[in-house]
């Protein structure tokens, strides 16, 4: 349980440089009360708790299935499965390397914006980053999903999974009063660099060892 | 004749060196008193050549560095030997101790590891969170005991700030040494992105750390363990880990430097450097540029070996928090226009009595913490040659 607070937390980061510079600029550039600012990010924190909740419960009913399978398959899906994550953190790369922000991966909230009433925008913008399938909620995913939970374990671990991740996002109204904000996107970046050649490696330690079962 | 290369009044050669050896002589009776005990050891011949040869070696040093007035040239000579022969010292007590520079889970599990400054970001957030110590060292103890690193750490960044990586890091040394190897660089730029890439590893290794709740840098990332300690390898696993260490070794503190000039393992990849850069926002050291005589000429950017001077960085009239305080750029600069300064003093007085002040605190520290491996990798270097 433990780990998916951490895991939340490990990700905030990326989470914070992607998807905070849209998020932020949306609520900032209203010029709002700070009841709207705390109304808006707590419909989008919501929504993101109400998938991650869902995701949850679809984890523990997963994990019974995948725990019929041996060591030799639960290995190998492991592996696999760090190897696509660390092939889908390089894609989010490339694609803030394109200035199109990693959890926004059709439509940003200025788009979003044009199709529905402002004040859902939030809701649904919670919604489109969480279904998002980002690398860190994959393995947190994945990390439930093995753990053979009950379903209220799974959407408490999911909770806090939402919890680490939440973390950042609080103090994001805040964000405007510091110049510096290409920084923290600039070291968001680099971490997912750093966090996607970790997972590779421990991908391919993974399936090697396979050869030697 | 009259010397004006040194901050402040010009006076003469003669007055100089006595003025010097004078503010040296207190600096020499305190690095007495610290490296000895007060009551040095003489029946121990070797044990007292060392510390002979020690002490005056940085009683010259110190001397140097205030009459020329040259403070990276001395410096860089103190730290690069104080990490050749803390690496000397440590590997020989591992031949002593263990007869290899390799461990196992058997010494893990025994606290027989020593802790080292670097790792104390990935120890203290989940200390803090989770009440447990992930690094198997002794909590209280030993030199190396994690309490005692940690406060001798904490006090000497909140005194220097990001200076602890040039006058108090025992590794640093050997990125500086390999640093100085060419004259000019082969590779003359960096990604400016790339200055940031520190805070990313700090980011990774305390989340992964308080996640796993392994000291991952350690465990998978520090270059330093060639030249110190390392897991034995037993499995594929801790091969890939080898592997992984010893090419950012090879790359960041051997390769890198020579063909950059620039200290590539602590602008590139240690965390430690940058929570010490968050301490050069409150320490009351800062380099100084004077904006009036300061001609752009970007020099000193160019010799910067963490890349904290920017063309926006001479404008703002200050290195940026990323300084290392190593003062190279006050050495190159042929203007005279960058200075050690006190923070919320005049910058055009007392420039001398700054830079003494500096001098004093960051020489005594380098001097203190290094002592120990001076004499200890001395001593081994006469053992392996007969002479003790």
């Amino acid at each position: 349980m433990n780990e998916s607070f951490f895991l939340g937390l490990s990700s905030g980061v990326s989470c914070l440089a992607s998807c905070g510079v849209v998020l932020f600029p949306y609520i900032m550039g209203r010029q709002a009360s700070s009841r709207y600012i705390t109304v808006s990010m707590g419909s989008y924190l919501g929504a993101r708790l109400m998938v991650y909740l869902l995701l949850g419960l679809l984890a523990a009913f997963m994990g019974k299935a995948f725990f019929l399978f041996d060591v030799f398959w639960k290995s190998l899906i492991t592996g696999g499965a760090y190897l696509v994550f660390s092939f889908i953190m390089v894609f989010n790369l490339l694609q803030l390397r394109k200035q199109q922000h990693a959890c926004s991966s059709s439509s940003s909230p200025y788009q979003l914006r044009k199709k529905y009433k402002a004040e859902y925008v939030p809701f649904i913008w919670g919604i489109v980053s969480s279904l998002n399938l980002c690398p860190p909620l994959l393995i947190a995913f994945t990390q439930t999903a093995t753990a053979q939970l009950t379903p209220l374990q799974s959407m408490l671990s999911f909770f806090l999974f939402f919890a680490g991740t939440a973390v950042y996002f609080l103090p994001l109204p805040f964000l405007g009063f510091f110049k510096k904000n290409e920084v923290l996107k600039i070291i968001g970046i680099l971490s997912t660099a750093l966090v996607t050649t970790w997972f590779f490696i421990k991908g391919l330690i993974i399936l090697t060892q396979l050869l030697f079962l | 004749m009259t010397q004006t290369k040194s901050p402040g009044r010009p006076y003469s050669t003669v007055g100089k060196f006595w003025k010097s050896l004078l503010y040296a002589l207190p600096m020499i009776l305190i690095l007495f008193f610290f490296a000895s005990g007060g009551k040095p050891d003489l029946s121990n011949g070797p044990r007292t050549i060392a510390l002979f040869i020690t002490l005056t070696f940085f009683s010259v040093i110190f001397f140097l560095m205030l009459y020329t007035g040259r403070t990276d040239r001395y410096r860089a000579m103190v730290f690069v030997l104080f990490s050749v022969f803390m690496s000397i010292s440590f590997i020989s007590m591992m031949f002593e101790a263990r007869q290899a520079m390799t461990f196992n889970n058997a010494d893990l599990l025994e606290c027989k590891i020593p802790f080292c400054h670097l790792v104390i970001p990935m120890t203290i957030i989940p200390a803090a969170l989770t009440n447990s110590i992930i690094f198997p060292g002794n909590i209280i103890g030993g030199f190396a005991a994690i309490s005692m690193m940690v406060v001798l750490w904490f006090v000497a960044t909140l005194v220097l700030g990001r200076g602890f990586c040039s006058w108090g890091c025992f590794y640093g040394g050997w990125d500086d040494g390999f640093s100085r190897v060419r004259k000019k660089p082969v590779i003359k730029k960096f990604s400016p992105m790339l200055r940031w890439m520190p805070f990313a590893v700090l980011f990774l290794v305390i989340l992964s750390a308080a996640m796993t709740l392994v000291p991952t840098y350690c465990d998978w990332i520090c270059p330093f363990k060639t030249v110190t300690e390392f897991e034995k390898v037993t499995s594929f696993e801790t091969l890939v880990k080898t592997i992984v260490f010893l090419s950012l070794f090879i790359g960041l503190v051997i390769t890198l430097p020579i063909l950059t000039r620039k200290r590539a393992q602590c602008g590139l990849l240690c965390p430690l450097g940058a929570v010490n850069s968050a301490f050069n926002k409150v320490n009351a050291f800062e380099l100084k540029i004077d904006k009036e005589k300061c001609t752009e000429c970007m020099k000193c950017s160019r010799e910067c070996p963490v890349e904290a001077l920017t063309p926006e960085d001479l404008k703002n009239g200050k290195a940026s928090f990323l300084c290392v305080k190593c003062g190279k750029c006050v050495d190159v600069c042929s203007k005279q226009a960058i200075q050690l300064h006190i923070k919320g003093t005049p910058t055009d007085k007392r420039l001398t009595f700054s830079r003494n002040l500096f001098l004093y605190t960051s020489f005594l520290f380098l001097a203190v913490f290094s002592s120990g491996s001076y004499q200890g990798g001395i001593y081994y270097i006469m053992r392996w040659l007969h002479l003790a």
